[in-house]
């Protein structure tokens, strides 16, 4: 099942990269929700727009090089933000042939704890492996943060580039969440004034923000009428 | 930006239990093409075959003879395809995809979907061809000497092959397309939103409006033609009991009246209010009766019997359900195994589509359990007792409901009854369960008609709700008067052909559709001529930092344990 989902979604993933004096410098994953070139990713990758670019990936399962010297990328421009809910709408700016699935957005209140999901994301970007990578695993816990975001945490160890990748729910097939990071369980405690002890630091429980934000997001811009039966 | 957004998933929040309807009472919500041709075409076909009784006669039972016999082959392959899909689909990948979403709750208990289920779907031809049918193939039988025990077994088979799991198999089918193109795609609760993935978004053109009339009008004539032939079995029944109760017209336009009230008043209360509260009495008071003649009848024989009859069943069902009668050389099945398929056929869409809408919530698995597994067991149950007891009278008892049973079907419950103690109470029971049968088909037959007609909305307006129970009522009854009920329900039954077109055409847009749901479609992104500038990659010397993120601010005000739950609870 996961490999049909990765067969799916993979395609719609792209490598949020900077463009600095023709260098380009990478930051996450970004991932396709509308045929007009819209994607999603987490907002505190996009906080700065200039030089922002999206670095299509090539959609067939072969071997390939792990690493590519050079790269085409496109460039887009953020359109929304919403930064308490670590959600940003991106556009690209040139016109592209872009097809997508007609079912592909859900919502994170059709996820349960314990279901498989999905995440994909250029984990070792940073390295320079530019490749997608699918890991499996499990809903783990659904919070709330303190200010009050919806969470989905869970058990897979993203890596600094999956962040802005796409959490699929493998039983239906649709993003429910948006790679956000890995969950820190100090961030929570930290500014408490009875905190002295540093808890182990690298868990395997990473998080995501429900993707109804980004939904959300996607709704103001107008752009949930025509995808299928999503909107 | 507040917690409310999206608080229900986009799917569901077209298809959760809608409210009830807002404004004035005769506020109308009709789709203008689909009400209005449907019911015109409704009145036309029955002032024409009241005025013409003995040409539509003529011409329907022509029609339907030519289509059972040069189709009946393509009416057994389109059942076995179908009931082979269904049950892959609650094997296969699909099986947890939940309908209405994985956040969708049922809206209904286990027990009283069921109980939908079952009222809906199999109804009053269960009570009388309970009895009937196996008597039928026990003293004329195609596969064995008439009379024998041999015999007893093929005509228990076959009976079984008749009511179990085909017909449940294609119910199942309609159901699951509907519900899964209404509450997980979000397109309307009709007939034609199963083909979107084949028509794209030419299902809301003509060719959509043509597969809702045929639907509309297929399940009015199927739902009118069963009440007004099903009145004077109820008829004859009451007199058999009361020989005070003449059988006269009278009495059974009284009878037309009473029920068609009761199904209106349960209509306008909804499926909460009147359906579902109808549907769990009507099976209340059919499971006493069945347990009433299995306890008075010979217990042993039966339950004997139904362990055996299955076995049986399973054993021969490879070789029934795909008979055709080839090397044998006659007409049998076109009598009866077609004639079956084609009225199951011709229902589907009916019992489909309340099946869909009395299902949000379940998964495809517990889906097709529900609908294909437990009511051919139920249904199997319910035929060993009635048939079995026939087949244990005639066979070793004192005889005589293979004659009842050729001069009177109805007469032949009764006749049953008769021969074990308390017939009196049984009757009297027996009469409750037909009536309750009658009311459950009727009201939900109106129910899918009012949703095909209002285009889809699952709460149709009250007006337009007792518009169709009551000329659901005047059509049978207009039938019973001025004649053309066998005319009209043969023309019903020839339209199965059509469908079963449909049906295969249905499974294939429901597979196409669930893949594309789940996986198979992908993107795809063509850069075609592309000739923008190539940057070059490099690794990342210093991670970039964010600051802290503002997921982890705690917001103003104290932090309430367990936090309220806003929006992200229950859809």
């Amino acid at each position: 099942m996961l490999q049909g989902l990765s067969q799916k979604f993979r395609g719609g993933c792209m490598m949020l990269v900077r463009e600095q004096e023709q260098d380009l410098s990478f930051l996450g994953t970004a991932f396709l929700v509308h045929p007009q070139g819209y994607l999603l990713t987490a907002a505190h990758l996009a906080h700065r727009s200039e030089g922002l670019h999206v670095v299509p990936t090539h959609p067939n399962d072969e071997f390939t090089p792990m690493t590519i010297d050079r790269a085409a990328a496109l460039a887009v421009a953020v359109v929304a933000s919403d930064t308490a809910h670590d959600s940003a709408l991106l556009r690209i700016e040139q016109p592209l042939d872009i097809a997508v699935p007609d079912d592909f957005l859900g919502s994170a209140d059709q996820v349960r704890t314990g279901a498989s999901i999905l995440s994909l994301g250029y984990a070792f970007g940073h390295e320079q492996l530019h490749e997608v990578i699918a890991v499996g695993g499990h809903v783990a816990a659904k919070i709330r943060s303190p200010n009050d975001t919806r969470l989905i945490l869970f058990d897979n160890m993203v890596q600094d580039g999956d962040i802005g990748g796409p959490l699929i729910h493998a039983g239906d097939g649709h993003i429910v969440g948006l790679v956000s990071g890995r969950f820190d369980p100090t961030e929570v405690v930290r500014g408490a004034t009875d905190w002295d002890r540093r808890p182990p630091h690298d868990t395997n429980i990473s998080f995501a923000v429900a993707i109804d934000y980004g939904l959300e997001l996607m709704a103001r811009a107008g752009l949930l009428a025509g995808t299928g039966g999503a909107g | 930006m507040t917690d409310k957004v999206y608080s229900a998933p986009p799917e569901a929040s077209v298809t959760a239990p809608a409210d009830p309807p807002a404004g004035p009472w005769y506020r109308l919500d009709v789709h203008p093409w689909v009400f209005f041709t449907s019911a015109a075409i409704i009145i036309l076909f029955v002032v024409l075959t009241i005025f013409f009784e003995q040409h539509a006669d003529d011409l329907f039972g022509r029609v339907q003879g030519a289509v059972s016999r040069y189709a009946g082959w393509f009416f057994v392959g389109t059942m076995n395809v179908i009931l082979i899909y269904v049950v892959s689909l609650m094997l296969g990948r699909f099986g947890n995809i939940r309908l209405g979403g994985e956040g969708a709750r049922p809206e209904f208990s286990t027990l009283s979907w069921f109980a939908m289920l079952f009222s809906a779907g199999m109804g009053i031809g269960l009570l009388f061809y309970g009895v009937a049918e196996p008597m039928f193939h026990f003293v004329a039988s195609p596969l064995a000497e008439a009379g024998t025990p041999e015999a007893a077994r093929v005509a228990m088979d076959f009976t079984f092959l008749h009511w179990g799991l085909h017909p449940w198999a294609i119910y199942a089918l309609v159901g699951l397309a509907l519900a899964f193109f209404a509450f997980n795609k979000g397109l309307p609760l009709s007939i034609r939103a199963v083909f979107h993935p084949l028509l794209g978004e030419r299902i809301y053109g003509p060719i959509g409006n043509v597969i809702d009339i045929m639907a509309t009008v297929a399940t009015m004539f199927g739902v009118a033609t069963s009440l007004g032939l099903g009145v004077q079995q109820v008829n004859a029944g009451l007199h058999h009991v009361f020989p005070v109760i003449p059988q006269t017209a009278q009495v059974q336009l009284l009878l037309i009246t009473g029920i068609t009230a009761l199904a209106t008043w349960s209509v306008v209360r909804g499926l909460d209010g009147g359906i579902k509260l109808l549907s769990q009495v009507n099976v209340v008071v059919a499971a006493a009766l069945m347990f009433f003649v299995m306890l008075l009848g010979p217990t042993l024989f039966i339950m004997n019997a139904f362990i055996e009859n299955i076995g049986i069943y399973v054993q021969n069902f490879a070789h029934l359900s795909t008979w055709n009668e080839t090397y044998d050389n006659t007409q049998w099945q076109n009598g009866w195994t077609v004639f079956y398929w084609g009225w199951w056929i011709a229902w589907s869409p009916f019992v489909g589509m309340f099946i869909a809408r009395v299902s949000y919530g379940r998964t495809i698995r517990e889906f097709v359990k529900g609908v294909l597994l437990i009511p051919t067991l139920v249904t199997f149950l319910w035929l060993t007792t009635f048939g079995g007891s026939a087949l244990y009278i005639d066979m070793f008892g004192a005889g005589g409901i293979a004659k009842a049973v050729q001069e009177n079907i109805p007469v032949s419950l009764f006749v049953l009854l008769q021969n074990f103690p308390l017939a009196q109470v049984t009757s009297l029971l027996a009469i409750t369960v037909v009536i309750t049968f009658f009311v459950t088909s009727s009201d939900s037959g109106s129910l899918v008609i009012d949703i095909i007609t209002a285009g889809g909305n699952t709460e149709p307006p009250k007006i337009q709700r007792i518009f169709w129970a009551v000329l659901e009522g005047l059509v049978a009854g207009a039938l019973l008067l001025g004649g053309g009920l066998v005319a009209l329900q043969t023309a019903a039954i020839s339209t199965g052909l059509p469908f079963a077109v449909i049906l295969l055409g249905m499974a294939v847009s429901l597979h196409r559709g669930l893949n594309q749901y789940q996986t198979g479609q992908a993107f795809a992104v063509t850069l075609g001529d592309y000739q923008g500038p190539q940057f070059r990659t490099a690794p990342t010397r210093k991670l970039p930092t964010f600051g802290r993120r503002q997921l982890w601010l705690r917001r103003p005000g104290p932090a309430v344990r367990p936090a309220p739950s806003v929006g992200g609870g229950q859809a």
